[in-house]
């Protein structure tokens, strides 16, 4: 009896100090806000007009000599670490081309692992913001990751800027209407999926003349998206689904999947998925009846050197953001070829992905809008208001990247949302194959998608 | 804490658990029946997936033909590693969890000789020898792994309260795949296509097979009946039954049981090397994670053979292997459901609690040590 | 001299001292061989002199001084001389076989197949120097960290714990460097000045009042809440530490490190401490023991009272970084204990826990999801919640009859199954209306309180919840051991036909374990969805049910503490597979860890960390009742 008076006493005690703590709670969150521009605060009473008073987001006073932080956060680890660290790499070659800001080094501190999910974005997120005087932020690698970092960031006014996160919820639908997960300290220089899903089936409809399509994503968002995307517009072109279905991760038996895609006489499949499942079902298609004179259409997951020396990959069409940067120049007046040589002289290796020009532009921007916003005080100070350096990336347009020139919109679309489609023809020179551009098509003024001639 | 109070009137157990059963055991037979045959005279019932094919719309007979071969082949490489957990299990009575990666670890070891090979010509001019010396080392790194597990984290725990070495075993899985992943790296590492003696098809009593699946379906079964012979035939053999009926007994007449117990775990080796080579040779990607899941599906192959029995294990892999290739197309697709092929796992899984249900102690029987029979 | 009275004692095993150095060798090349060298070269712990990569070497070598030492003399404990020579010879005998891997990877090219063995590495172990610098280190090294590694074994045990533990606190702070500069910075007056106003009134409180409950808990709540209000109060005032780590840590490529003044400073400190305070714990320890039952109960009543009070303010000290791994750490914690419940006390080995979890996750996410997409009830937190618990008793039974016949193992793969089923439907373009399928389930609102809105991204508020609902699970755990439910299932663990002989009714006592278990997981799941706002199939694999068990394995299993400390350990310091852990440099090598010390665990210390009485006293019962014949048999061979 005694014990479960006692027990009584406990739990009312719980409960209590759980509604208090929650309350003080309350209060706390507004220290917090307090607490950022607590620095704002100590620093005004340093000389006269020196720095300005803060914007809304509060701001930031770099001392001589100190250096301007930045961070990325991208998918470092298993399957995607080659998108994530592809990404890492275009930050960091962005930050040896820029240079110093006003006579003050950058600094990238740790890179943070996204994990491509909830988790990483919010734990990796949470660590940014405890950090003093983080400006801006890369990444992330995936959308999954961005939904929980975004709202993070904008408490402590950071922006985030990502090289590949391509879901549309993140910005906007071009019509005017904003994603349901943006949030105004968020930009982006990758495509949108609207418009490579979009692109990828006007190429299949008209340039393929393919009218019935299997589609096949693997449970990732970013194929299932792209393989929604793509089916949405084929349909709308006056072509048919006839299986929309999808393998998992982990699979390597290929042919129930592709005996399921039989079922529906599809001319062609479109396959936006990821290594190794991808190899598979290049690998297998063969085996299966019915599909053996169907047409195999891939996606940028599957764009590197590894999958395109398969041998069955010889006639396989892949839809992807364009590669086609040899001709352009970034802000710095680097030019991309020389870029891709640079890269590989420093990390041994060819860039594994596409995004790395994308970041590396994405860094150009934060670090110029920095370097324009940033107040210098009279002792080589420098002083960054937050809000100041989000509304000029907004602002931004005509900047001159290797991805092409970036303007952004009113939802963070800076990207030039330009995809490509290429044939590997000869899978013994997967190099050649991955410069194969056979068809670019970009996003029009009204947010839909225009045909762009080769070259250009 | 109403929930404490169910109902406590006498016979409750037989009634509540029993009729759930009985309720699973008819639910899935109906859905099983009704998804192939559908319902014929209900409109706009589910149409099922033999009717589909006799239309002409679904999947075409030489489609099921393909699918059953597939089937076979994955389900002989699910049967070969089943083989090492079944034996382990049947000796020692716990999940090796780790022989998933026994089998990864010949899988990745002999990809670097058959890349040598595939670079240097030999693979396609001695494509016997090739294979033979790559399935060579498979094994004997397999085997070493399986041998060396066995000697380092199981043997002190003998004895001890089942789950000890069961979770011993899944943190030695952790620990091999993270070990492979540090030493051989962990990206996909492409193994040569199959020598061109493999490449294409054959024609079997008038089906078309590739040679490559019809190689594995060969392999897996010329080994089983050469381990068969092992088994029943040789004096270790004999005394690893003896040891799987009863341990004590056994010890007392005389059997050595840590030799035995270390051969059983150097045979299931064996087993998953040449299933590894077998793997490559099909599928011609491996990795670090690439023995987690077929080792997972492996152990529930055993189950659904009946665990401790190799014959059973062996049936147990290839019937998994057929209702995974088969299953969601022959039962799921006829309900109209979409993108069924996703859904294989559901499939397999639901196939071993039904297994269970059905038959407690798996397709042929388990055959257990007297002490796990208790 | 020392060398010939050594060289005559008979008690002197030379080869099981070099035995040991070869495994030291073996842990040199393995760790070597695998990347983690390397890996961790670029984390400096003491900035410039000491990295992370060069410290795990370093340990290696003193390990296997101290171990060769006691091997290799275990009968002569007294020759001072002695024991160093044998730590000394076990560090040569390593370093002999380390040098034999440095020739072997300076002469040929192993990169092509041991990606990890690469130049940055061989220079790293040469000390950028050539070959024969590498060699005369690793086998100079090895000998002078051997006869260290067997000098520490000399010292006395207080002192070898303090040199140990300060280490080991110079470590702890140039990991922390991110958490300590934010708890530091942002200290402020008022959480102080509660603690201690509360610290102060629970002490009066407790000499004065113990007999008296209602005074002792009414006075300790008026504390508390008082201390809330003056922390609220003084919020602002910033007790301007931001010096301290201004000072302590400098800016280096792979994050900040400590500097060596720093560093000097926390070992002697920390030293200082462990000396100086040495009597006093001793003196506390000797009182505690003599302490009557009566009076040790008031004590642990004080104990949970002071649990509850750190429990209030920590979260307003602690800042976001550690906040949030609190939370995951709780989220995990909140798992463990209904696992706990099912593996610890009934024995049921589910390895298809994450399904619970994922179920009351998607309940949650899809009642209260204010996204276009999909089904939107848009319902609250606390209106979805009574779902949520239903939905996971459902599951439960759904589960667990059909598992109810099953032998242990067959349970194990059984249950594995059904957490794969749960994952791939909630991913399957067949449920896709309802979950989301792939793209998983948005904006899934804040918790909304009255008074207060806990948004996903508030990691104080989140905390704050967590614990709520963890000291509500923990509570439910603890009553539940000893009640007559309770002791069913433990009856049943041991031995099921017995306790069915003994009337206990294992349908009934089953399915409450999948149920209870399940309905926490459920709760754990639903705060997960609120945290992240957002969620994914990918979050719900098999490795999620693993990592529970881990926990609760590595804590104590059945012991609540345990599963606790569990938690923190593995959660919280390492990281689960989808969350970083306080150590995210060995993020790399999280699994791997996690696989080593499931490995230790099991082999030495199989009842964890804080175990259950009872627990640990079955096992060593086992233990002894093992087959002596057996086990004379194993020794047999191994001395053949």
């Amino acid at each position: 009896m005694t014990k479960k008076m006692k027990f009584r006493h406990l739990g009312a005690l719980v409960v209590v100090l759980a509604l208090v703590a929650a309350a003080c709670g309350d209060d706390d969150a507004g220290t917090t806000t307090t607490a950022a521009t607590g620095a704002t605060t100590a620093a005004t009473a340093a000389p006269v007009a020196f720095p300005p008073e803060a914007g809304a987001w509060g701001g930031v006073l770099i001392e001589a000599g100190a250096p301007v932080e930045i961070r990325t956060m991208q998918a470092l680890a298993d399957a995607v670490a080659f998108l994530g660290v592809d990404q890492v790499r275009g930050t960091e070659l962005a930050m040896e081309d820029y240079g110093d800001i006003l006579g003050h080094p950058v600094n990238l501190g740790t890179t943070e692992d996204d994990l491509c999910l909830g988790e990483g974005g919010a734990a990796g997120a949470t660590n940014i913001a405890a950090q003093e005087g983080v400006l801006g932020v890369i990444g992330t690698t995936c959308s999954g990751a961005a939904y929980p970092a975004i709202p993070i960031l904008n408490a402590a006014g950071i922006v985030l800027i990502s090289g590949s996160n391509t879901n549309a919820t993140l910005t906007s639908d071009f019509q005017g209407n904003a994603g349901e997960n943006w949030m105004d300290n968020y930009l982006r220089t990758a495509h949108n999926d609207l418009i490579q899903g979009a692109a990828a089936a006007i190429f299949a409809y008209d340039n393929l003349g393919l009218r019935a399509m299997g589609t096949i994503h693997d449970g990732d968002p970013y194929t299932s998206g792209l393989a929604a995307q793509f089916g949405v517009t084929f349909t709308e072109l006056g072509g048919e689904i006839v299986v929309a279905t999808s393998v998992a991760k982990e699979d390597t038996d290929m042919v129930p999947v592709l005996t399921e895609v039989a079922t529906g006489e599809p001319d062609g499949i479109y396959f936006p998925i990821f290594q190794p499942a991808g190899d598979f079902i290049i690998q297998q298609v063969g085996g299966v009846a019915g599909l053996e004179n169907v047409q195999m259409y891939g996606a940028d997951g599957l764009i590197t050197p590894d999958h395109f020396s398969i041998p069955e990959t010889a006639g396989v069409y892949y839809s992807g953001p364009d590669l086609g940067f040899d001709a352009n120049a970034g802000f710095t007046g680097e030019s991309y070829s020389n870029l891709v040589v640079r890269y590989e002289a420093a990390y041994g290796e060819l860039p594994t992905a596409a995004f790395h020009a994308h970041t590396y532009d994405a860094t150009m921007m934060l670090l110029h809008s920095i370097e324009s916003v940033a107040v210098e005080g009279p002792n080589g100070e420098l002083w960054v208001d937050r809000r100041a350096l989000r509304d000029f990336l907004y602002g931004l347009s005509d900047f001159p990247g290797v991805t092409g020139t970036l303007s952004c919109d009113d939802f963070g679309d800076c990207g030039g949302n330009v995809v490509s489609v290429i044939l590997n023809e000869d899978p013994s020179d997967p190099q050649a194959g991955i410069a194969n551009v056979v068809f670019r098509a970009g996003k029009g003024a009204g947010g839909e998608v225009v045909i762009l001639p080769l070259d250009g | 804490m109403s929930l404490l109070k169910l109902p406590q009137r006498a016979g409750f157990r037989f009634s509540f658990v029993d009729s759930f059963l009985w309720a699973v055991r008819i639910g899935a037979l109906v859905f099983i029946v009704v998804g192939i045959f559908g319902t014929p005279g209900i409109p706009g019932g589910p149409v099922g997936s033999l009717a589909k094919t006799l239309s002409g719309e679904g999947v075409s007979g030489e489609a099921w033909r393909g699918l059953v071969v597939t089937g076979l082949a994955q389900g002989s490489m699910y049967g070969m590693i089943a083989l090492g957990y079944s034996m382990v299990y049947g000796v020692l009575g716990f999940i090796n969890f780790a022989h998933g990666e026994v089998f990864m670890s010949g899988a990745l070891v002999s990809f670097f000789v058959a890349d040598s090979f595939g670079s240097s010509g030999f693979w396609d001019s001695q494509p016997v020898l090739a294979l033979g010396l790559t399935m060579l080392v498979a094994m004997t790194t397999s085997t070493i792994v399986a041998v060396l597990t066995e000697r380092i984290a199981y043997r002190p725990l003998r004895g001890a309260p089942r789950l000890i070495p069961l979770i011993t075993s899944i943190g030695m899985s952790f620990f091999l795949q993270y070990t492979f992943r540090g030493l051989f790296g962990g990206g996909f590492k492409a193994f040569p296509q199959a020598p061109e003696a493999l490449q294409g098809r054959a024609t079997i009593f008038g089906v078309e097979i590739l040679k490559t699946q019809l190689a594995v379906i060969v392999v897996a079964a010329v080994s089983m009946v050469v381990l068969y012979q092992f088994v029943s035939r040789t004096r270790m053999g004999r005394a690893m039954r003896a040891i799987a009926e009863d341990r004590e007994i056994a010890a007392l007449m005389g059997v050595n049981v840590n030799r035995v117990i270390s051969l059983t775990f150097a045979v299931g080796g064996a087993m998953a090397g040449i299933a590894g080579v077998l793997w490559a040779l099909l599928f011609r990607q491996v990795y670090f994670l690439t023995g987690f899941l077929p080792g997972i599906k492996a152990f529930t192959a055993a189950v659904v053979g009946g665990i401790g029995n190799m014959a059973g294990a062996y049936l147990g892999g290839l019937s998994l292997g057929l209702v995974e290739s088969i299953g969601p197309l022959l039962v799921l697709d006829g309900w109209g459901i979409p993108a069924v092929s996703q859904l294989k796992d559901v499939v397999a899984f639901s196939a071993l609690v039904l297994v269970l249900i059905y038959r407690p102690t798996g397709l042929l029987g388990e055959r257990l040590a007297v002490e796990e029979r208790g | 001299m020392a060398t010939t009275t050594v060289a005559v004692s008979p008690a002197f095993d030379a080869r099981a001292a070099a035995k040991i150095g070869l495994l030291g060798g073996l842990g040199y090349v393995f760790t070597s061989s695998i990347g983690m060298v390397e890996g961790l070269g670029e984390k400096n712990v003491i900035d410039p002199v000491l990295s992370l990569g060069y410290t795990i070497l370093i340990a290696i070598g003193l390990w296997a001084g101290h171990r060769g030492a006691a091997v290799g003399l275990s009968a002569d404990r007294g020759s001072v001389g002695g024991r160093i020579l044998a730590g000394g010879m076990a560090g040569v005998t390593g370093g002999l076989l380390a040098s034999g891997y440095l020739i072997w990877i300076n002469t040929f090219v192993v990169r092509d197949v041991f990606t990890s063995i690469s130049p940055t590495l061989i220079d790293l172990l040469n000390l950028q120097q050539g070959l024969g610098t590498g060699i005369v280190v690793a086998i100079g090294a090895g000998a002078a960290l051997g006869m260290a590694g067997a000098g520490i074994g000399l010292l006395a045990p207080l002192m070898r714990r303090a040199l140990l533990g300060s280490f080991l606190w110079v470590l702890i702070v140039g990991f922390l460097e991110v958490v300590m500069s934010q708890i530091l910075r942002e200290l402020d007056l008022g959480v102080v000045l509660a603690f201690v106003i509360v610290g102060v009134a629970a002490w009066i409180l407790m000499r004065n009042f113990a007999d008296r409950r209602h005074v002792l808990f009414g006075g300790l709540l008026g504390a508390l809440v008082g201390g809330v209000f003056i922390a609220r109060a003084f919020s602002e005032v910033n007790l301007g530490l931001r010096f301290i780590p201004d000072f302590a840590y400098v800016a280096r490529v792979g994050g900040r490190a400590l500097t060596l003044p720093a560093a000097a400073i926390v070992f002697v400190v920390a030293f200082a401490i462990t000396v100086l305070f040495e009597g006093r714990r001793r003196a506390l320890r000797e009182r505690i023991t003599a302490l009557e039952p009566a009076e040790r109960q008031r004590w642990a009543y004080g104990l949970v009272a002071a649990f509850i009070g750190v429990g209030v303010f920590l979260p307003m000290i602690l800042g976001s970084v550690l906040n949030e791994l609190l939370s995951t750490t709780g989220l995990f914690l909140l798992m463990a204990l209904g696992l706990n419940i099912v593996i610890g006390y009934a024995g049921l080995l589910d390895l298809g826990y994450v399904a619970f979890f994922a179920v009351g996750a998607y309940t949650m996410a899809i009642l209260t999801s204010t996204s276009v997409r999909g089904i939107s009830l848009e319902l609250t937190f606390w209106e979805a919640l009574p779902f949520v618990i239903l939905a996971a008793v459902i599951a439960g039974i759904l589960v667990g009859t059909p598992v109810i016949g099953m032998r242990g193992d067959y349970l194990a793969i059984v249950t594995l199954g059904f957490g794969e089923i749960a994952r791939i439907l909630f991913l399957s373009e067949w449920f896709t209306p309802v979950t989301g399928g792939a793209l998983g389930v948005t904006k899934i609102p804040s918790i909304e309180l009255g008074f207060y809105t806990v948004a996903g991204t508030d990691t104080q508020g989140i905390l704050y919840m967590v614990l709520a609902f963890v000291a509500i699970a923990a509570l439910i755990s603890w009553r539940l051991y000893d009640s007559r439910i309770g002791r069913s299932w433990m009856a049943m663990r041991e031995d099921e036909q017995v306790a069915e002989t003994m009337g206990v009714n294992i349908v009934k006592a089953k399915l409450l374990a999948f149920v209870m278990g399940a309905i926490l997981a459920a709760v754990g799941g639903a705060l997960f969805a609120v945290k992240f706002g957002t969620i994914f199939p990918a979050s719900f694999s098999i490795i999620v049910s693993i990592t529970v068990l881990v926990v609760i394995i590595v804590g104590g299993m059945g012991s609540i503490p345990g599963v606790a400390v569990g938690a923190l350990v593995m959660i919280g310091v390492l990281g689960g597979r989808n969350s970083p852990g306080l150590l995210r440099e060995f993020s790399e090598f999280k699994l791997l860890i996690y696989g080593a010390i499931l490995l230790y665990m099991m082999l030495k210390r199989p009842e964890g960390l804080l175990p259950s009485k009872q627990r640990s006293r079955e096992l060593h019962q086992a233990e002894a009742l093992q087959d002596v014949w057996l086990r004379g048999e194993i020794e047999e061979e191994e001395e053949a």
